[in-house]
């Protein structure tokens, strides 16, 4: 059984589905409960669960998301919604240097499930200090999981995932597509973790990506098969930490030829690991070097055409993959 | 630690001469400076370093002949440690051991003996191939090398169509739906069984046997004797040529061509072009006209391939350029689709750094056909070698004044000038050749359908 | 009090009966022997760093024993304690062995953490340790969060939350007290605020650190209540212990006791010279050793004799020589230890071993 929901449907659906499976399950933050949350995901729900299960937070990241460590610990499941992830810089002491290491130097004494959510990357023009895509700042460090979710459906079964994982789970929503619709299973869709989702299946050039600019890869894969006749296999990687090696490996040892994809900049990005492991596993089967397309090297600008040109576009996608077809640029 | 090794530079190479080193052991260098000059088959060239660091040891002498492959030099980067290497190479020396242990067991039958020698000689070739440093030279994706390797295929004979002329996927894909990139072990068997009885009996190690006949003479050495070896190039031009007589069929069609009408068209246009600094040569109009007259027989303009001859629509037009050591074939590309004045310049040019040893290598392979001209030294006639896998080749003499006939059976003092084509029977008949020679001798002597 | 809590074998903390009046002689002469327990073990990390045989950083809590004996003197069972890196001593008077917790100063197999966390994460969670924190201010949100969740889970326990004066300048401290001072108002937050104010963040004082130096008063910005103690007098803190563990239990809210203390020894066991402060200044503070004071107290009450105090002094000394020779002659742990305890779960090790 599916229905066609929202993203922030989706999302929503699987948190109060583990609220109602587990009562250490809570979810805190800033302006989630009275206010409906900025971002509207957790709408309604004070209501129905009440403060203690809905926990509005002072502006304090480092401080609510150090408390939330402490409760993960203590065996509760707490879900921090990041009001955007820019923010967690603030909290990144707590995150890298507390959740990510506490089951290490604790001897594994400990553990940490905790989730921490929210909005992800850029594309509504909030400029410098409200953009950022930081899969690969996460991923960085051993302890932590990172997963980040493009589609209604993953992100419904791998936020299920997400509460059940006994570690902290960095979940990195696709914050300009919370109204984008799709079919989501339901009931318990639990979406593993460490496996990517072939989002079209192609022979040609494999398209690597995550979060929102999956679906730019699916546009491309439309032009590229309609304008110049190639089969495009499009890999949504979906979790960052831990990695599918094995599905991009599979991917190119087919197409042999790859291009990653990344709204974040370019140097010791995502893309970067991508093309690392392709040249360490599936050498033998390329046929061009893996091309990388990357957001520019700028903090995120405000207006609208800059902005536009920061990110990877369409065009770039599509040349990048003629440039590893030997074809002609467009 | 990045070996340095000799470059494979030619379909045909083999080994080459290191003829100078441009570094001395514990020079720092960078990726791209010229190291060394060799001496291959076709030329002398210097090759660039492909890694940076510091050159460490240098393992070939001035003057070895190393193999292709075989390593010349050691580049030792940052924290490397120089290898602990005999001299020579431990390769090589695995190589001549067991050429003698061949020698021994040649006391027994001669079949036996054959069959060795066979069996040895196919996987030296498909283990060079496989080889990353020997095909390294050629740039090919690796996807491209794994096929070369798991299909048996000599990169040498692909044409690359990616950046700087890598081979990429579908040109090694197409090369192999041709099946003209076959290994050369490969190559001689199929082209074998295609060709019947008659090509079978030939001799395969005939050139070997030749060369190793006992019954040579020995060396006078006296004060009036000079003992010269063949340069590396006339070797290679002289095992070449002795396959190409042994193993093609030759046929051979001269004609006599009245050149005054060329000429005089050929005066009227270097007046006009002198402005230009540019002259056209009477071999500019020969050939040109030798390509365009191909039009009609395209069998001549034919490479013999894995199945057999492969037919070419575009003539790359190959023009023996004489060198102090031996010579070279640069070839004109697609001549037909050229114009006298760019055929001139671009002969010219080849001509040029020919004789100084600086072509590159794509640069003189992948002829179809091959025009020889010495009729700048008087020449009356003579007849040619084909040059494989061509088909055929056309021989230039000079340009006479005899007295010839005109119309009206009156003597009349003429330019003539004789042409032979040489062809390979297996793929042309006499009449091909003789109508083809016809047509030749129509354009030159009306030149301007030169300009239709 | 738990039985759990006092074991003389292990910790040299004996078991106590509940309700004992804080002078009774017996109690003090227990109390004494922790103190120097800890003493001699502080001593011989000191000489174990010395010796090569302990690396990286080590904190000792010499000059300050008074207030770790004092209010972990009030810990019952289910109640949990979180510190910073000067953590050797909480962990002791839980009950954790002498011997891993020397063990995992010497980084082998058999120390308490398994070798992998080194002086400053002691953890002994099942004895409600739940650990020492390396970043300073770090653990102080975690303590809210644990007060939390043991009132969540609708216990009667509390977090015993210690902290250092240095601790009080970071943004952590501030946003954790504000939580504590907020949730506290519904009773959600059963955390009991130890300050050790030692005078000292590293080589600053206080009053080059803060303007306002009155850092229990600090509290007072997050609506929770607080008073100071003399933590070098172990009667004064046992008094303020038993009363404010009590209290924070029962209400829910949490409350900050400002121990005022000295450490005699250098911040760090690699610091060697003492530039921010005076000799002077060290020698008058060993006057108010808290070891020293008992001991006159002991011997003056007749609770104890010069000859039982230098038994006292002799068994303690005894079981750290134990404690040091067995860590000396452990294992360092398997190299297979590199990639456990990453995650929990499944996939304990992403990496390539």
């Amino acid at each position: 059984m599916a229905e066609t929901k929202t993203y922030r449907e989706a999302l929503r659906e699987a948190m109060v589905h583990e609220m109602e499976r587990d009562e250490n399950v809570i979810l805190m933050g800033e302006d989630i409960g009275v206010y409906g949350g900025t971002h509207l995901i957790t709408d309604g729900l004070i209501d129905d669960w009440g403060p203690k299960r809905v926990m509005d937070t002072p502006i304090s990241e480092n401080g609510f998301t150090g408390a939330a460590v402490g409760m993960a610990m203590m065996g509760m499941r707490p879900i921090v919604e990041m009001m955007t992830w820019n923010f967690s810089f603030l909290a990144a002491d707590q995150i890298i240097q507390h959740a990510a290491k506490l089951r290490y130097f604790s001897g594994g004494q400990v553990q940490v499930p905790l989730v921490i959510r929210g909005p992800n990357g850029g594309g509504v023009q909030l400029s410098a200090q409200h953009t950022h895509s930081l899969e690969n700042f996460y991923g960085h460090f051993p302890g932590l999981k990172v997963v980040a979710p493009v589609t209604p459906n993953d992100v419904k079964g791998m936020m299920i995932t997400a509460v059940r994982d006994p570690n902290p789970v960095i979940f990195l929503e696709a914050g300009a597509l919370y109204g984008t619709k799709g079919e989501v299973e339901e009931g318990d869709n639990a979406v593993p973790f460490g496996k990517a989702r072939v989002a079209r299946e192609g022979d040609d050039v494999t398209l690597i990506a995550y979060g929102r600019q999956v679906n730019l890869c699916l546009r491309v894969a439309d032009t590229l098969e309609e304008e110049d006749g190639v089969s495009v296999e499009v890999i949504d990687l979906r979790s960052i930490r831990p990695f599918d090696e094995d599905a991009i490996v599979e991917s190119v040892e087919k197409t042999h030829r790859a291009v990653a994809v990344q709204e974040q900049w370019r140097w010791f990005g995502v893309a970067s690991e991508v093309a690392a492991i392709i040249q360490d596993r599936a050498f033998d089967y390329l046929d061009a070097p893996v091309e990388r397309v990357s957001g520019a090297e700028v903090p995120a600008p405000y207006a609208r055409n800059l902005e536009i040109a920061a990110f990877p576009s369409e065009k770039q996608v599509a040349n990048a993959a003629r440039r590893v077809l030997y074809m002609e640029e467009k | 630690m990045p070996e340095v090794y000799m470059p494979k530079m030619g379909d045909a190479m083999e080994e080459g001469t290191l003829l100078k080193w441009l570094v001395s052991e514990g020079d720092e260098i960078s990726e791209g400076d010229p190291i060394a000059e060799i001496e291959t088959d076709k030329a002398s060239m210097e090759i660039e370093a492909e890694d940076s660091g510091t050159f460490a040891q240098i393992i070939a002498q001035e003057g070895d002949d190393i193999p292709v492959g075989g390593a010349i030099a050691f580049i030792q980067g940052e924290g490397e440690e120089v290898p602990d290497r005999q001299e020579g190479g431990g390769e090589a020396e695995a190589e001549e051991g067991g050429e003698d242990s061949g020698g021994e067991a040649a006391i027994a039958t001669a079949e036996q003996d054959e069959e060795e020698e066979g069996e040895e000689a196919e996987p030296a070739q498909a283990g060079g191939q496989a080889d990353g440093r020997a095909n390294g030279h050629f740039r090919a994706s690796p996807i491209v090398k794994r096929l070369a390797a798991e299909n048996d295929l000599d990169l040498s004979k692909v044409e690359g169509s990616g950046p700087q002329g890598r081979i990429v996927e579908r040109d090694v894909r197409a090369a192999m739906e041709r099946g003209d990139a076959q290994a050369d072990g490969q190559d001689d068997g199929q082209a074998e069984a295609g060709d019947g009885a008659a090509a079978a009996e030939e001799p395969q190690q005939a050139p070997q046997v030749g060369l190793q006949t006992p019954r040579l003479p020995e060396p006078v050495e006296g004060p009036d004797t000079e003992l010269m070896e063949p340069t590396r190039m006339q070797r290679v031009i002289g095992e070449r040529m002795t396959e190409a007589k042994q193993h093609i069929p030759h046929f051979y069609a001269t004609v006599e061509v009245r050149m005054d009408a060329a000429m005089a068209l050929r005066k009227q246009l270097n007046e006009q072009l002198e402005a230009e600094g540019l002259k056209l040569s009477v071999n500019d109009f020969v050939m040109k006209s030798c390509a365009v007259a191909l039009r009609s027989y395209p069998n001549l303009n034919a490479i013999q391939t894995t199945k057999g001859f492969e037919l070419h629509d575009k003539v790359d037009m190959a023009m023996a350029v004489a060198l102090d050591a031996g010579l070279i074939t640069p070839v004109i590309r697609d001549i037909t689709s050229k114009g006298l004045a760019a055929i001139s310049r671009e002969s010219k040019d080849l001509a040029v750094r020919a004789r100084d040893g600086k072509l590159q290598p794509d640069e003189y392979q992948g002829g179809t056909i091959t025009v020889s001209n010495m009729g700048m030294f008087g020449i009356e006639s003579f007849t040619a070698i084909v040059n494989p896998p061509q088909a055929a080749i056309i021989a230039v003499s000079s340009i006479a004044r005899r007295p010839a006939y005109d119309e009206n059976d009156e003597i009349v003092p003429a330019s003539m000038m004789k042409l032979t084509l040489s062809a390979d029977h297996r793929i042309a008949n006499g009449r091909d050749g003789a109508l083809y020679m016809a047509e030749v001798k129509k354009t030159l002597e009306n030149p301007v359908l030169l300009m239709v | 009090m738990p039985e759990e809590n006092g074991n003389g074998e292990n910790g040299g903390v004996e078991a106590r009966e509940e309700g004992s009046v804080a002078t009774s002689a017996d109690r003090l002469v227990d109390l004494y022997r922790e103190m120097v327990t800890v003493r001699r073990f502080e001593e011989a990390c000191q000489r174990g760093f010395r010796q090569g045989k302990i690396g990286g950083y080590l904190h000792v809590y010499i000059g300050q024993e008074a207030v770790a004996v004092g209010f972990l003197d009030s810990f019952k069972e289910g109640d949990k304690v979180i510190t910073a890196y000067r953590d050797h001593p909480h962990a002791l008077l839980l009950g954790s062995d002498p011997k891993n917790v020397m063990a995992e100063l010497y980084g082998r197999g058999s120390g308490i953490v398994k070798g992998k966390g080194g002086s400053m994460h002691l953890f002994d969670v099942e004895r409600g340790m739940m650990g020492g924190y390396g970043i300073v201010g770090g653990h102080i949100p975690i303590g809210v969060g644990i007060a939390y969740a043991l009132k969540y889970h609708e216990t009667d326990n509390i977090c015993q939350l210690y902290l250092g004066d240095g601790a009080m300048s970071q943004g952590a401290f501030h946003e954790a007290a504000n939580l504590a001072g907020l949730w506290g108002k519904d009773g959600q937050c059963p955390c009991l605020f130890i300050v050790e104010n030692n005078q000292y963040g590293m080589g600053t004082s206080v009053e080059r650190t803060t303007a306002m130096t009155d850092l229990a008063a600090k509290f007072d910005a997050y609506g929770i209540e607080h008073e100071k103690v003399d933590g070098m007098d172990i009667d004064a803190v046992l008094e303020a212990a038993e009363r404010l563990t009590e209290q924070v239990r029962e209400t829910g809210k949490p409350y900050a006791v400002e121990a005022l203390t000295y450490r005699t020894a250098p911040h760090g066991a690699g610091d060697f010279f003492e530039k921010y402060r005076t000799k002077e200044e060290i020698e008058e503070w060993r006057q108010r050793d808290p070891i020293g004071i008992l001991e006159k107290k002991l011997l003056e009450s007749e609770a104890a004799d010069e000859e039982k105090l230098d038994e006292i002094k002799g068994e303690a000394k005894e079981q750290i020589d134990e404690a040091v020779k067995f860590a000396d002659e452990s294992e360092q742990p398997p190299i297979e230890e590199l990639y456990t305890d990453v995650y929990a779960g499944e996939d304990e090790y992403m990496g390539e071993e």
